[in-house]
């Protein structure tokens, strides 16, 4: 009796679950939710056509590897402009300080929906793009950029001033203070939230289908507009972010482990 | 060592760390900075290591006057040791990585020739079992050993020591003295600032008492812990043997 209460009760907070406890709990939860979906379809009286999916799976394969490649290639762009603006917010010229701080600023009081439909309607047109993917990882890259910058500025901060001043005082020149001292602690700090930043990343590119980036929503929308098959083209939609961003939730948290040396 | 110090003076803002500060030491192995927080040893040390510029006045170290300019002062810095009171080790290197790399990446060691030289040192202070640990694995008098190991492997001028036991209990500071100790009778320079009046009497020839940015009372060891005529110096001692 005592063993039954246990796989379902912690005796404190921090306690942790035993296997077969979070296995049990874990599965009631899952059962818990299609509970409650089967129950609402049931009292609509929905019968399930999954077909549709693999119908249109070239359509939806299609879209999902261009959510694939434009979160990919975004990523890059946008840890590159966070770095380049995070320095800027350091640097002794005020002119580029200020221009990072007001990049940051505009980038993050700002909603990404009005980003992306006044770069696509004004600035797009006004440099001549035109090619809507090359637009889509712009845009992303950056509007993670000013997130990025913050994280990483964060990091820097982090790190306590005794260090500055014992590298300095071995030697180091500021070139190499940052580069062998400040980025590589920086670096392994930010790596859980960087990894955070960039699942919110993965889930921000499906806000792209307004301006019809041919990425995942979008495709996954089409399907929907063809077929009327609400249901289970957006449960499909779901299932495929969620196969991204959980193994980067994944990731971080491993990262965080991996990294905990500092007291 | 040869130290002088002329009208030195360091503001930050109003207030006045250093007040027109003379100072002047000939040919003294291990010299103690010792007074009330806040009197201006830490600045005195460093300005000495190159750390700041001051207001005005000068510092000569070994018959050269210190250039404030920051080129100058990166290649003047190679020639000083210095440990503060903690965190002095970078926690992302492991220790012999921290006495390792700044001999490669300031001083152009050959990777071998770093390891041999951090290796000797850490033989030689009983550290070797350290070596691959990190500084989150070690007790704040291995880090203090450490740190002081890492100021001698560039065989400076002058080993400064701000207050490097004050963050230590009274085993673990004596771990860390006995180390200067054994320094001391190498015939390593030292200019410490520390609370440890112990060790001032033990192992300095010249005790310098720093309040209010100037020197207030200074001496050889022996004579300086005899006078105790001084008002406040004699506060001071008080407090400090309470």
């Amino acid at each position: 009796m005592e063993r039954m209460k246990k796989m379902f009760k912690l005796e404190s907070p921090g306690d942790k679950p035993g296997l077969l406890g979070k296995t049990t709990n874990i599965v009631l939860v899952g059962l818990f939710i299609a509970g409650i979906f089967l129950a609402a379809l049931l009292s609509l009286g929905y019968k399930f056509d999954w077909t549709v999916i693999w119908t249109y799976r070239f359509k939806i394969l299609q879209g999902y590897g261009t959510t694939f490649l434009l979160a990919g290639i975004s990523i890059f762009i946008s840890i590159f402009i966070g770095i380049i603006s995070a320095s800027g917010l350091q640097s002794r010229i005020l002119f580029f300080r200020y221009l990072a701080r007001t990049y940051v600023e505009v980038i993050r009081g700002t909603p990404f929906l009005v980003q992306i439909i006044f770069f696509y309607f004004i600035i797009a047109p006004a440099v001549g793009l035109n090619n809507k993917f090359v637009i889509g990882v712009l845009i992303l890259s950056i509007f993670t950029g000013a997130y990025v910058t913050e994280i990483i500025r964060g990091g820097i901060q982090s790190i306590p001033e005794t260090q500055w001043i014992t590298s300095r005082s071995l030697g180091f020149s500021p070139l190499q203070t940052y580069r062998y001292i400040v980025f590589p602690q920086v670096f392994r700090r930010i790596l859980p939230a960087l990894a955070g930043q960039m699942s919110s990343l993965v889930k921000d590119s499906s806000l792209l289908s307004v301006i019809a980036v041919a990425e995942f929503t979008k495709s996954v929308r089409e399907v929907e507009s063809i077929t009327y098959r609400a249901f289970e083209v957006y449960t499909f939609l779901m299932l495929g972010y969620l196969l991204i961003t959980i193994p980067i939730s994944l990731l971080s948290k491993w990262l965080e482990r991996k990294y905990y040396y500092e007291s | 060592m040869n130290l002088e110090v002329r009208n030195l003076s360091m503001h930050y803002g109003e207030e006045r760390a250093l007040d027109r500060m003379n100072l002047s030491i000939k040919d003294l192995d291990s010299v103690s900075i010792i007074g009330p927080s806040g009197g201006g040893k830490s600045t005195l040390l460093r300005l000495v290591a190159g750390l700041e510029i001051p207001s005005s006045g000068e510092v000569i170290v070994n018959g050269t006057p210190i250039d404030y300019e920051e080129r100058a002062l990166r290649e003047y810095r190679k020639r000083i040791g210095l440990v503060f009171q903690s965190h002095n080790l970078f926690p992302h290197w492991t220790a012999i990585q921290n006495i390792v790399l700044p001999l490669i990446k300031v001083f152009h060691y050959e990777k071998e020739a770093a390891y041999e030289a951090a290796e000797s040192l850490l033989v030689k202070f009983g550290l070797m079992e350290h070596a691959d640990k990190l500084p989150v694995q070690l007790s704040g008098g291995q880090q203090q050993r450490i740190s002081i190991a890492r100021a001698m492997a560039r065989q400076p001028e002058i080993l400064l020591l701000d207050e490097p036991t004050s963050a230590l209990d009274p085993q673990l500071t004596k771990e860390v003295l006995d180390m200067l100790i054994e320094l001391k009778a190498e015939g390593t320079n030292i200019l410490m600032a520390t609370h440890e009046m112990n060790f001032a009497k033990k192992a300095s020839e010249y005790v310098v008492f720093i309040d209010g940015g100037k020197v207030a009372v200074e001496g050889p060891t022996e004579s300086f812990f005899s006078i105790n005529n001084e008002a406040k110096l004699g506060e001071f001692l008080a407090n400090v043997f309470e």
